[in-house]
């Protein structure tokens, strides 16, 4: 498929979730931001001025062409909800908390993930093979809203003054740049929590995808032509298991940059794209959920992309 | 290993199915009534559902724990309610919508996956658009704007009419989120094999498309399938409690797995267990359903 | 000093900010003419001089003249003349204050204002620069006028203030603290007003801290531990119920219960079907189990139930409770209303608690014979939708905190036929409920100086009306960190931030 193919496709993608949304929006009832913009117990008058001033008065394609000029061009697109608050840099601000966020719980489940599969696969069958699938499994089925609460239960209130957990600092984030010491240690928790949920799913498909390949003839081939067991596993049948990882992992990742984090920022107190998309829901703030849909619908489709560039490249069977 | 996998099953099953027996004789309680200003005997001495704390100042009422008893026995919701007799009621509508809505994304996914992977060209093109746009689509306001419209009316989808109340709606939305999830992988897998030997070998020996579909495709598409299906179930479960909160599917008082733990999320700090049970359910449902799909995908790998 | 909340509360245009949240801050930022005497207990509801010398008394009841006070400047070193304070009062009606027409409109040349607010001139205020004097003329007696004065909406800003909302851009105050800056996203800060000079210790006292820190974005329960930690001193959010425990056992020097002008209700559309029937309305308050919402609330420590539409501790009010818990009878006014059968949906906000009384409700007009339904919206869709007319809500849960310690407020504010607007997002009377004879009976008893009596019979009156079923009064509860030391609550704007100070 041609890159230019490929830019058309993701382009149109964006625009059509940007319709969508707003679509979805107008469809609402109770969504117009003119009495929750002019404060509460406005006037009518006020009711009026404000949808004037916002140009919710005109009608619906000048308002979404006016929109995303605003969010493109001119960038100084303002909130729905809080008056003032210009959305564009709110997400630019949110961003690296989500990157933050997001690789370093990525780097963790990689990690976990590679082991458990590698374990699994090389003692199909035993016991440590069902112990580190049950342990994937669990890590899916617990629902990461309450796995962030019971870490903070533990460790900032009921173990908090242990020598275990005294170092955990406040909720928030430290920005990287800023005090690197203080930005690992805020961020070790929850990017262990989130890594406990991909980890195990990992595992498992690197483990299916390894089985699965050991049985196909090429790798008995290479076994006959006499590649010690290492190489075989390491050189051919990891590289074509690595196809149904790296699939996933565009996947995860281009969903978790782009606020998918949004359960854990809330729970540690991460202002990211996750927190500032949720809140924006919350209060139907149209501006702020197109900026946000729209800048997680473009890590969607570029990892996505980049997912079938490296698989392209992975997998020989394809060439 | 795969029996004591389908015993279980078999017995969460069951014990759901009995949950009506068990409200009436075990528990003694309607699960679905408030029971807030209740008593319950234990052991001989009456003690308040709802009690209310007396230390210090006196701030705030704690539910019964567990009482390890037929009432109550592992206590009591923030409504009073009893957890065990709503576990068991909150079985039947997980396991169906989650049951229900795995099924038509593996089925979704599987269309969508092969075609695309297979038929290649512009329809590839078009599909692979269409999974990238679910993906990236943001399902949460869609199910905001939902719940908001369904305040007031059914919601019309051309000739069907389906009310807010109905489970259809969230086994729909459920079974179309996580169709990329799962359509991806496929497609790159399909995409793979049809640059193998066989399919080359298999084309130009003059064979139908179908009948390569049928016999070479196919047989390693179940395997992925079976793979997913736990995965997807057990995130089926867990996001239609997202979906309850907002009065799409499961209303309240009505229970399900997923609407227990938001709920016992409020109890956390006090009676962890309104949360730990139904997510301990979860848990062992999908960890016997991956047992299941792990002996079914050997069976099917091993053509 | 760090303050915590789960969320902003919109622009910090004190002209335009109708919540009780910033109000707390601009207490301490801004000075109107007049102002609450700022001491804990019923002291606080006296009016004092603020910006201005003296309280007038005007013998006509229509013409209020103030002298004020010589040598205050605003924040930004600007002094403070008395044409500033002419501006200010025209600026409510320029940037359409959401009070503009219930709190001032009394004032001469306010109903041209509300008509055409770009031009506004209000002619009936006049300010003498040289003289130092601000005349303030009604166009008709309003006995609460100086209360209104009192308010963060009638804050004194400089002339120069722009006539629109700024959002998030803070404008110069007089008060001892100033807004340094404001992310909506992120937090607040205030800091010391280096041009404050404490004038009245009753009217504006000076501060302790030097800097405050308002962050928003955590989670209720993140706050509580927070502040368990010692990592932040207070949070404007209530504890949710699971921590209610431990803090009354285990933080009980931290923890301070207050009495609010509040209550937690339930309005019905009178104009709606089944509501539109007043034994319906009368049999969902006889339905409800007032002590078991109580303890859904956190227990009696936290709420004190009540049936009817004045909160203890206002003048005229006497208990009264027509509604005693009796579901048969209930039942029967359903039965003889000829509504049993019909759908009724309930529409509360997304908190825990409002789900819980939420649900529990059900049960309630489950029994009554009605098919119920419950449904959640997030907290600020929830507070438009339901009051706007044309999403047909039939009934909803609500609270409403008393704007000024006065009757009016809750029988006028919420019942009033002013307070209704049809099809409008801005209709605080959910109920829609209008009675003429009412209205010109509230300002019958407002203009008589021991109208007391007349209040409660108004109460009593509006009470068997039933527009909404009046569940309890909540306590206000306020917890702080063990370093913050001089807690001291006041009625109208709650935990009096900058008269504690931190260890």
């Amino acid at each position: 498929m041609t890159v230019l193919v490929r830019l058309l496709r993701s382009g149109l993608v964006m625009f059509g979730i940007s319709v969508l949304v707003f679509l979805i929006f107008f469809a609402t009832p109770g969504a117009d931001p003119a009495a929750r913009l002019a404060g509460r117990g406005a006037s009518e008058e006020a009711l009026a001025a404000v949808r004037h001033e916002y140009g919710l008065d005109r009608p619906l394609p000048v308002q979404y062409a006016t929109l995303m000029h605003r969010l493109f061009v001119t960038r100084d697109l303002p909130s729905f909800v809080n008056r003032g608050q210009l959305v564009v840099p709110a997400v630019l601000r949110a961003a690296p908390v989500t990157l933050s966020l997001a690789a370093g719980a990525a780097v963790l489940w990689l990690l976990a993930g590679l082991g458990i599969g590698l374990v699994a696969a090389a003692r199909e069958g035993g016991p440590a093979d069902r112990f580190a699938t049950a342990l994937g499994l669990v890590g899916v089925s617990v629902p990461v809203f309450w796995l962030g609460e019971v870490v903070n239960l533990l460790t900032q209130s009921r173990l908090h003054g242990t020598w275990a957990f005294s170092w955990v600092p406040p909720l928030g984030y430290v920005p990287l740049l800023q005090d690197p010491g203080g930005w690992f240690r805020a961020l070790v928790l929850p990017w262990t929590t989130v890594a406990l949920l991909y980890a195990g799913v990992y595992g498992r498909v690197l483990r299916a995808s390894l089985i699965h390949a050991y049985r196909q003839d090429y790798i008995r081939t290479a076994r006959a032509k006499g590649i010690s067991e290492a190489r075989v596993l390491l050189r051919h049948a990891l590289r074509n298991a690595l196809v149904a990882v790296v699939a996933l992992f565009g996947l995860d990742i281009g969903a978790l940059i782009g606020g998918g984090t949004l359960l854990t920022e809330v729970v540690f107190g991460l202002r990211g794209i996750g927190k500032l998309t949720y809140d924006a829901l919350q209060s139907l703030d149209l501006p702020v959920v197109m900026a946000a849909v729209l800048y997680a619908s473009f890590f969607v489709v570029l990892a996505n992309a980049a997912v079938d560039g490296v698989q392209a490249l992975l997998d020989p069977r394809r060439r | 290993m795969t029996r004591l996998a389908a015993l279980v099953l078999l017995l969460i099953a069951a014990a759901c199915t009995l949950a009506p027996q068990y409200a009436a004789r075990v528990a003694g309680t309607d699960p679905f009534r408030s029971n807030i200003g209740g008593t319950v005997i234990v052991d001989g001495r009456t003690q308040d559902v709802l009690a209310e704390n007396t230390e210090g100042l006196g701030l705030g009422v704690t539910p019964i724990g567990p009482t390890w008893r037929g009432a109550y026995l592992l206590g009591a919701d923030s409504q009073g309610r009893d957890v065990a007799a709503r576990l068991l009621y909150g079985g039947r509508t997980s396991l169906l919508v989650a049951g229900a809505a795995t099924v038509l994304c593996l089925m979704l996914a599987a269309m969508l996956g092969v075609v695309s992977g297979f038929v290649g060209g512009l329809t590839d093109t078009v599909l692979a658009g269409i999974l990238d746009l679910l993906w990236a689509f943001p399902v949460y306001l869609l199910a905001i704007s939902l719940s908001i419209v369904l305040i007031s009316q059914d919601l019309q989808l051309g000739p069907l009419r389906i009310a807010g109340d109905s489970l259809a709606l969230p086994i729909l939305i459920l079974g179309v989120v996580y169709v990329p999830y799962v359509a991806r992988p496929l497609r790159a897998e399909v995409v793979a094999l049809r640059g193998t030997e066989f399919i080359e070998a298999a084309t130009a020996l003059g064979g139908p498309p179908l009948h390569i579909l049928r016999h070479h495709i196919l047989p390693h598409v179940w395997p992925i399938l079976a793979g997913f299906a736990p995965v997807v179930a057990a995130m089926a479960l867990l996001t239609e409690a997202a979906l309850s909160v907002l009065s799409i599917g499961v209303q309240a008082p009505a229970a399900s797995w997923g609407t227990l733990i938001a709920d016992g999320q409020a109890q956390l700090y006090t009676r962890p267990m309104v949360a730990i049970a139904p997510g301990l359910a979860v848990v062992l449902t999908v960890l016997a359903l991956n047992v299941l799909a792990e002996a079914l995908r050997a069976r099917l790998d091993r053509r | 000093m760090r303050l915590l909340a789960h969320a902003p509360a919109g622009s910090i245009d004190p002209h335009i900010n109708y919540t009780a949240q910033y109000w707390q801050l601009f207490a301490m930022a801004y000075d109107g003419l007049v102002a609450f005497r700022k001491v804990p207990g019923d002291a606080g509801n006296e009016l004092v001089p603020d910006l201005a010398e003296a309280l007038p008394a005007p013998a006509d009841g229509l013409t209020y003249a103030f002298r004020l006070r010589a040598g205050l400047r605003f924040s930004d070193g600007a002094p403070v003349r008395a044409s500033d304070a002419a501006a200010s009062l025209r600026r409510i009606f320029r940037v359409g204050g959401p009070t503009a027409d219930t709190f001032y409109g009394a004032i001469a040349g306010a109903d041209a204002c509300l008509r055409t607010p770009a031009t506004c001139t209000l002619d009936g205020v006049t300010a003498n620069d040289d003289a130092h004097t601000v005349t303030i003329r009604l166009s008709r007696p309003d006995p609460e006028f100086l209360t209104k004065l009192a308010l963060p909406h009638a804050s004194i800003l400089p002339a120069s203030a722009p006539a629109h909302d700024t959002g998030t851009v803070p404008l110069p105050g007089t008060g001892p603290y100033l807004i340094q800056s404001y992310d909506p996203g992120e937090g607040m800060v205030l800091v010391r007003n280096p041009h404050f000079r404490e004038w009245s210790r009753d009217a504006q006292p000076d501060g302790y801290p030097d800097r405050i820190r308002y962050d928003f974005g955590l989670e209720d329960t993140a706050e509580i531990t927070a502040i368990q930690n010692g990592q932040a001193d207070w949070t404007f959010d209530a504890p949710p119920a699971d921590r209610l425990g431990e803090l009354g056992a285990r933080y009980a020097g931290q923890v301070h219960l207050n009495p609010a002008f509040a209550l937690w209700f339930l309005p019905m559309n009178t104009r709606l079907p089944p509501f539109d029937d007043v034994r319906v309305r009368r049999a969902v308050s006889m339905a409800v189990d007032r002590r078991a919402l109580v303890k859904l609330f956190g227990g009696p420590r936290m709420a004190v139930p009540s049936c009817q539409v004045l909160p203890p501790g206002l003048p005229g009010y006497e208990p009264y409770c027509p509604y005693p818990l009796d579901l048969a009878a209930a039942r029967r006014l359903v039965a003889d209303s000829g509504t049993a059968g019909q759908t009724v949906t309930l529409v509360t906000d997304d908190s825990p608690v409002a789900r819980a009384v939420g649900t529990y409700l059900l049960d309630v007009l489950r029994d009554l014979g009605f098919v119920p339904r419950l449904r959640s919206l997030s907290g600020n869709v929830q507070f438009t939708y339901i009051q706007n007319t044309g999403n047909q809500v039939q009934i909803s849960l609500t609270n409403w905190y008393g704007d000024y310690p006065s009757a009016s407020n809750f029988l006028g504010g919420v019942f009033g036929c002013a307070a209704f607007r049809p099809n409008s997002d801005a209709s605080p009377n959910i109920s829609a409920y209008c009675d003429p004879a009412m209205d010109a009976a509230l300002a019958a008893a407002l203009a008589d100086p021991a109208g007391a009596p007349r209040m409660a019979a108004l109460d009593r009156a509006l009470t068997d009306q039933a527009p909404a079923a009046v569940l309890f009064n909540p306590r206000y509860i306020d917890v702080v960190s063990a370093r913050v030391g001089g807690y001291a609550y006041h009625n109208q704007f709650r935990w009096l931030i900058g008269q504690a100070w931190v260890q």
